[in-house]
Order: C-alpha cells, then sequence, then structure tokens
C-alpha cells in the first residue's frame, strides 16, 4: 500500500492534492451553501459543472502528456519497477479522483440537507448520485483526449470544449429535462456508470501502451 | 590487453529509415571509462540507450557482467538496478519538482541513498540549504543543472555501470573538470567492479579520464583499444606542402592546407616515409579521433 501511495505521490505534489483534495471541496461546499438558499438544491448541477473543470484543469499538473509521443518516461524506463509505478500512480489517481468527487458531492448534500431537510428530497439523492457519476465520467473522459496533449493553450481549449459538452449534458439533459420531468435519472445513472467504466479501462490502456511504445522505434 | 568485459553486444543490428547501426561484437572493458566518440547521428546514442535497455526493438544480443542476457535485463530487477544511465533529453519530467525527482528514485531504485544524493547535490551546488529548494521544478534549472541532477541520481545509487550520454556537453568547463574526477572516483571506489561508458564530443575535456575509447561512425565501430595503445599503433604527421602528395597515399589520413599537411599514419606504415623531412608526434586522443572519424566520414571532402 505504501509502495502504492508513493508511486501516485511521485506524479501528485503535496500542493496538489492539498489544493485538489481539500481546498477545491471546501469551495465548492460554500459555493453550495451560498446558493441553496436562493435556488435550493439543485444547484448541485452548477457545482458539478465547476467541480468538472476544476478536476480536469487540476490533471494537466499531473499526468499531462502521459499519452502523447513526447511524453518522457526516461526516468522511469531506467527502472524495472517503471512500469508497475506509473500503471499503480495511475490507478491511485482514478480513485482519489472519485473519492474527490463523492466527497465534494456528499458535502455538498450534507449542506444542502442541513439548510433545509424538507426540501432535501430521495429525489435530490438520487440527483447527487447522478451528478457524481457523470462528473467523474466526464472528466475521465476528457482526460483520454486532453492527455495527448501538452500545450497549456492547447490543452486548455480542447479540455475546456469537452468539458463544456458535459456540462450541456449534465445543465440540460439532467438539470433542465428532470427538473421538467421529461426524463429519468436511471437511464443517465447506467450510461455514466458505462462511460466511467470504459474510459478507466482506456486511459490504463492508452497509458500502457505509450509506456511500452516508448521502448520501440519505427524501424 | 586482456579485460573482463562489463557489456558485450553481439551482432546487433538497429535500422532506422535511412540509417542502419550494425555491430558484429563489441566488448566495453570493466573497470575502465569507456568513451564512445562519433560524428552526430553515428550510432553512439542508440548504442548507449539499447545497452542501457531503452531501446529493445533490435537485432542481436547484449550480455551484461558476463553473467546477464537481456531477458535476464527485464526480468531481474538486480540487473537494471546496477546500470545507472544518464541522458541528454528529458529524463525526469520537467513539471516534476526536486523533491519528487528524489522521491521517485528511493521508490524505483533499490541502494538509492538520500544522504548521499542530497550530498552530491550541495557538492555540486544544486542544493544551498533554501528549505523552498524543493519545490523548485526541473524545466526551471539550466541544461547543466539538468544534467548535475541526473548524475547525482545515478552516483547515489550502488550501480556497477554508468551510461552516459554526452554528460560533458552542457557543462561548464569546471564542471567538466568535477565529472572527470566524479568519473575516476566512482570507478577507484570499486577495485575494478564499476566501469563508465559514456559518448562524447568533447575529447579535449575528457581524454584525462577516457582509457579505452570506441569510435563510430556511419552505425559501425570502426576502431577501437585502450588509448596508450592506440597512441603507439598511431604517429601523428606533419610535413612540407612539396612532401604532401608523396606522403599521403601512406597516411591513414590526411589534411592538407598552403602551408603543408598534417595527419595520422599507422605506426606500422612508418618506414615507408622515411626519407621525407617529416615531424612525427605521438597523437593527442583529440588528433586521433580526427583522424580516424575523417578517415571514414561522409562529410565532404574539404582540404583532404
Amino acid at each position: 500500500m505504501n509502495m502504492t501511495w508513493r508511486s501516485y505521490r511521485t506524479f501528485a505534489t503535496r500542493r496538489y492534492c492539498f489544493i485538489e483534495g481539500l481546498i477545491i471541496p471546501i469551495a465548492l461546499m460554500a459555493f453550495h451553501y451560498a446558493l441553496t438558499g436562493l435556488i435550493g438544491p439543485i444547484n448541485i448541477i452548477n457545482v458539478s459543472v465547476m467541480h468538472l473543470y476544476l478536476l480536469a484543469f487540476g490533471d494537466y499538473v499531473t499526468f499531462n502528456g502521459v499519452t502523447g509521443k513526447e511524453y518522457c518516461f526516461g526516468f522511469l524506463r531506467c527502472s524495472s519497477r517503471g512500469e508497475k509505478c506509473l500503471m499503480r500512480a495511475v490507478a491511485v489517481d482514478q480513485v482519489m479522483r472519485l473519492i474527490m468527487v463523492v466527497f465534494t458531492n456528499v458535502g455538498c448534500g450534507v449542506v444542502a440537507f442541513l439548510m433545509d431537510p424538507a426540501d432535501f428530497t430521495t429525489e435530490y439523492i438520487l440527483l447527487h448520485i447522478t451528478m457524481m457519476i457523470w462528473v467523474y465520467a466526464g472528466v475521465t473522459t476528457t482526460l483520454l483526449l486532453a492527455r495527448y496533449l501538452t500545450t497549456l493553450l492547447v490543452y486548455g481549449a480542447v479540455a475546456g470544449l469537452l468539458i463544456t459538452v458535459f456540462a450541456c449534458a449534465i445543465s440540460v439533459g439532467i438539470g433542465l429535462l428532470w427538473t421538467m420531468g421529461v426524463v429519468s435519472l436511471t437511464p443517465w445513472i447506467i450510461g455514466g456508470l458505462l462511460l466511467s467504466v470504459v474510459s478507466i479501462v482506456a486511459s490504463g490502456y492508452l497509458i500502457r501502451r505509450n509506456y511500452l511504445r516508448s521502448f520501440l522505434e519505427v524501424s | 590487453m586482456h579485460t573482463e568485459a562489463v557489456i558485450t553486444c553481439d551482432n546487433i543490428e538497429k535500422k532506422y529509415k535511412n540509417f542502419t547501426l550494425s555491430v558484429d561484437h563489441l566488448e566495453f572493458p570493466k573497470g575502465f571509462a569507456t568513451a564512445l566518440i562519433g560524428e552526430n547521428g553515428a550510432g553512439k546514442t542508440t548504442l548507449l540507450e539499447m545497452s542501457a535497455g531503452l531501446r529493445l526493438d533490435h537485432k542481436g544480443s547484449i550480455s551484461y557482467f558476463d553473467e546477464y542476457s537481456e531477458e535476464d535485463r527485464e526480468t531481474n530487477p538486480i540487473v537494471k538496478n546496477q546500470i545507472g544511465y544518464t541522458g541528454t533529453g528529458n529524463y525526469f519530467m520537467p513539471q516534476w519538482t526536486l523533491s519528487q525527482t528524489k522521491a521517485a528514485q528511493e521508490l524505483l531504485f533499490d541502494g538509492f541513498d538520500g544522504e548521499k544524493y542530497d550530498a552530491i547535490l550541495t557538492d555540486l551546488a544544486l542544493n544551498n540549504g533554501n528549505p523552498f529548494e524543493g519545490s523548485k521544478k526541473v524545466n526551471a534549472l539550466s541544461d547543466g543543472n539538468r544534467t548535475k541532477l541526473m548524475l547525482a541520481g545515478v552516483l547515489a545509487r550502488d550501480t556497477k555501470v554508468l551510461l552516459m550520454d554526452e554528460p560533458a556537453s552542457p557543462l561548464d568547463p569546471l564542471m567538466r573538470d568535477k565529472l572527470c574526477t566524479m568519473i575516476q572516483d566512482y570507478i577507484a571506489s570499486s577495485d575494478g567492479e564499476r566501469s563508465v561508458i559514456f559518448s562524447t564530443h568533447n575529447i579535449s575535456d575528457m581524454e584525462n579520464v577516457t582509457d579505452y575509447a570506441i569510435f563510430v561512425e556511419n552505425g559501425a565501430v570502426v576502431e577501437q583499444g585502450f588509448v596508450e595503445e592506440l597512441k603507439e599503433k598511431y604517429t601523428y604527421i606533419k610535413g612540407d606542402t612539396e612532401d604532401a602528395d608523396a606522403v599521403a597515399p601512406h597516411l591513414y589520413d590526411c589534411t592538407k592546407n598552403k602551408y603543408g599537411f598534417e595527419g595520422l599514419c599507422l605506426s606500422e606504415e612508418l618506414d615507408a616515409l622515411a626519407g621525407y623531412d617529416l615531424i612525427k608526434e605521438t597523437p593527442s586522443l583529440m588528433q586521433l579521433s580526427v583522424g580516424i572519424m575523417r578517415a571514414n566520414t561522409k562529410l565532404g571532402s574539404g582540404n583532404r
């Protein structure tokens, strides 16, 4: 376990863990507290969209470029533990991101419940679960492409665009249509879970393939 | 001189689009500092990367310490732990901090000595005791300081061979001198068990530390040997312009200008030059290198 955590910390600095794991969730909970009084627990949609952006851009300082051809695995390749270290770090990164999403979402749920228990109905619990899944699925799917990009400007543009697609899906597809009673949350939950699984598997596969490719050259 | 080999290459072939590295048999002697010398694109980096296990798609075989094969290198952690490699590109992730580089090396290499690493960094003036130094990013360092960081990393490990690609190029003259001392100390610290293999274009600066030289040109090893033996094998010749045409066919390499000619001659050919007014000298490693490279280059002939 220690080796696995240390592998992750090789890529994720203390500052990153502190900001993404603590400061951002607390800030989002405070934001949720401020707006829930005005628009009710539905504000979790706004929080989720913001969290999507913050998580995707946070990855720029950890695994940026890891699936790109120019990524410098040089140092990892010199050790027999290089591949194991990288893949463990990637796995922990996925788990940590999930924990950050769940922590933020549950925290916001608690805030909304404490503010007005009567208003926080079972339907909103289901909405929170849907949001959790879609924030996670949205980030991991975006990173599948964004991790090919190393230039901050290009990264920002492409990741921003992809996140915006997810943000629209969440705010319109779930937020608007669900509140209007047009759609049920169940298909969204199933779809989000499927997308999460596919993107997690694809992410691991692409990173490992790029690492192994770095030992080879087209002859 | 017969020596054991630290790394042996057999029937190595690596093809690129316009270039093929082909080495029938090559032994890097154990307990010595070996310089890989050659033109840009001659195949030095490819050879070093293959030896370090960073390039896997090649024909032929490489063995380590007369004991391990390439397969062992990939399956037995002992082998890679005993090989220290420093390259020219981005060795550490550019966005990493100095603290992360240390943590990563502690994680990845058995026998990595963190205290020794800090001591080397201090010795190389990369660590000045500033409490925020650990948060400095690798991409904020100059090329020279990145090389120092790599050197500190490999020297803080318990290795048997160091493979260094152009370690001297980004360094200032003072640091090049220190690099030579570090290489000598590394080899001397192990009673003949430790070896260093490095590629270099800074031949004059590295001459003091070079025991064995391997000349690579156009993807092939064209000459190799202990430097002292090579200095006996070749003689450096200088002469006047009027003798140039008569002497040139006997020289291994010759360059002419309006004041005269100079070049390398195989010492066994010296008898053929009797009767000419020539200056004969023991060549420096630099003169040997230029002569051997010029005799095998594909560069335009110029003054030859």
